[in-house]
């Protein structure tokens, strides 16, 4: 018998990444009722243009021993990171659940790679962290993060997405926390912040306060579904792939408040075009 | 040959999708050619406040609008995803992240469905405009692709063989359309505007330079007329450029369509070919067609005068010239990526 499987694929940064799950025979601890069955990453040169995120996709399947109809629903990373890596991971995600007629989900490249470090980090060690802060290349000398900060169990964003040098990270984050803290009445502190993301990237990373950690991930497509459960939106993905792959239909008959058409998914920028900064209005050109 | 390839004609339902500039397009066609349905989803309004395509917000209307316009395609052709038999998309040339959405979006359903997929050089689909425009033409044809992008005379000696004779030295026909259109504060794009406007104005009124004319090369040049225009322009009062704007107009339409026609017409006679045809979006402009219809019948040519949606850039036109190109089996195209540079008569491998 074969599984029915959930696909998920990102290529918004140098790594780019597939992976297949499907249920767990024995259902594991919160958050992760699904397992990877067969995975693959790859550091692309951003110049073939998401060029091997097909073939990597096809690689995995013929791994699982599936075929195209085993898959029951997709998830796209939806960035940030590259323009054209961010649209091709889209693009491809639209389209599988175009040609399928299966659900699409879309959760952020961050997403992935705080849903990652969650994952794997023991009760403890999640205690430890009350802030949790993924990153990746935004070109130009920047990054783009995102600030997680726990709420109960489950680790909430905060404030708006990033685009920041990494020397002004740490400043920026506290910013973040600090607006936070008195908007909820609390006093702001110095809470430990845990770093993630490639560790050319950690490397620049300054740390003023003396509150960082760092810890080493590149972006990997199962962080779009393992470790969700820790992080504010992610479970109700999760729980809308296991609807899925559990024999829910296809987007065509769209449950409310879960999957719906494939344009539902998006991509990040965080950026606008150059254009829109440097703007020509039509005008009289002889005025 | 590389695995998997095979070229045949018999693609059955094809899905195509085209996004090498700044129009969204997808169409169906059936195995016979018919169009079932060719939707074109325009950017102009999102590009006019920057006065040109900006590769970056082209991409970026390309991404929101994929899989909207395959939706309505199937839609309108009445056809479901199972239906399918192959996938088209354009392959190159034009901008680099624009083309990688369409293509991309293309692959991915070709993928889910295990269908065969063609990579599609985007010079050939214009010429596979003309065979939806007329399954009958006579070969060898002499075909005059003019737009925004390109200006060139290629000759076909059959629907896979393909020979440059000529090509613009500097700017683009449908360039020079636009560019000029602004200079007269016609707003973006233009070239439909200022074709209308010259319809009522005196041709002869100024004069224009034509350039490369009466020399032995079918090559084409438009920065001089461009540049005429901008000192006629520059050195007029602000009422006499609105008064005097409907003879400006003509006359440099006058100019610019000369050029072309009579290139296409030494061309034709020096290589004694049966017919003619345009292609391109400068193909919609009015007296372009009629000029062209007129000088092929007083040569005694057929022309092949296609519509104006197949003339701008759509997907119908990709799904036609996708029947004359190598297909690829699945899944032996994932691999295959879009290009910005690709030449008449090339393919992606």
């Amino acid at each position: 018998m074969t599984r029915r499987l959930v696909l998920a694929l990102d290529s918004a940064t140098e790594s780019c990444t597939a992976a297949l799950l499907a249920v767990a025979a024995d259902e594991g601890g919160v958050g992760e009722p699904l397992e990877v069955v067969a995975a693959r990453r790859e550091e692309a040169l951003v110049a073939r243009g998401g060029g091997i995120l097909l073939p990597l996709v096809q690689e995995i399947l013929l791994e699982a021993g599936a075929s195209q109809v085993d898959v029951a629903a997709v998830v796209a990373g939806e960035g940030p990171g590259t323009f054209t890596g961010v649209r091709v991971a889209v693009a491809t995600a639209r389209a599988v659940s175009l040609a399928l007629g299966v659900p699409i989900y879309g959760r952020s490249t961050l997403s992935a790679l705080a849903a990652l470090v969650l994952g794997e980090a023991g009760a403890s060690e999640r205690a430890a962290w009350p802030v949790v802060v993924p990153m990746v290349d935004a070109r130009r000398g920047q990054v783009f993060a995102a600030v997680y900060a726990r709420r109960g169990s489950v680790w909430a964003e905060v404030g708006d997405l990033l685009a920041v040098a990494p020397e002004e990270l740490m400043p920026a984050v506290n910013a973040v926390l600090a607006r936070r803290e008195v908007g909820e009445g609390r006093r702001g502190g110095s809470e430990t912040v845990l770093l993630t993301g490639t560790p050319a990237l950690l490397g620049r990373v300054v740390d003023p306060y003396g509150t960082a950690q760092r810890r080493a991930r590149a972006v990997d497509a199962i962080g779009l579904v393992r470790g969700q459960g820790w992080l504010e939106g992610g479970k109700a993905v999760w729980e809308g792939l296991v609807d899925a792959v559990a024999g829910w239909g296809g987007w065509g008959t769209p449950r409310p408040g879960r999957a719906g058409s494939p344009e539902l998914v998006r991509p990040i920028y965080v950026r606008a075009p150059d254009a829109d900064i440097h703007i020509t209005k039509m005008k009289d050109p002889w005025a | 040959m590389r695995q998997g390839l095979a070229a045949s004609e018999e693609l059955g339902l094809t899905l195509a999708l085209e996004t090498s500039c700044d129009d969204t397009c997808a169409a169906v066609i059936d195995g016979s050619g018919r169009i079932l349905s060719s939707i074109i989803h325009s950017q102009d309004v999102i590009h006019e406040k920057y006065g040109g395509v900006v590769p970056e917000v082209a991409s970026r209307a390309h991404a929101e609008r994929a899989t909207v316009v395959v939706r309505e395609a199937l839609a309108e052709a009445g056809v479901g995803m199972t239906d399918l038999e192959s996938v088209a998309a354009t392959v190159g040339p034009g901008l680099i992240g624009a083309l990688l959405v369409g293509f991309h979006t293309a692959k991915a359903i070709a993928w889910g469905r295990r269908l065969p997929f063609i990579p599609v050089n985007h010079l050939h689909g214009h010429l596979g405009a003309v065979w939806l425009a007329d399954e009958q033409v006579p070969l060898p044809l002499l075909v005059l692709i003019a737009s925004g992008g390109h200006t060139m005379l290629v000759r076909a000696d059959s629907r896979r063989q393909f020979s440059l004779l000529g090509q613009t030295l500097d700017d683009a026909a449908g360039e020079a359309f636009d560019k000029g259109a602004r200079l007269l504060g016609l707003g973006y794009p233009g070239g439909k505007e200022l074709d209308q406007l010259a319809e009522r104005g005196d041709p002869q009124a100024f004069t224009f330079p034509i350039a490369l004319r009466g020399q032995d090369t079918l090559d084409f040049s438009f920065s001089g007329v461009k540049t005429s225009l901008f000192y006629l322009l520059r050195d007029m009062t602000a009422e006499q450029r609105g008064e005097r704007a409907i003879d400006v107009a003509a006359s440099y339409r006058e100019a610019v369509v000369e050029a072309l026609v009579s290139r296409l017409m030494q061309a034709a006679e020096r290589e004694q070919v049966p017919a003619v045809a345009i292609g391109g979006g400068v193909a919609a402009n009015s007296l372009l067609r009629r000029r062209v219809a007129a000088a092929a019948e007083a040569s005694g040519l057929c022309a092949v005068i296609p519509s104006f949606r197949l003339c701008t850039d759509n997907a119908a036109m990709i799904a036609s010239a996708a029947r004359y190109s190598p297909r690829l089996a699945f899944p032996h195209y994932l691999s295959v990526e879009a290009t910005s540079s690709l030449r008449l008569g090339q393919d992606v491998y």
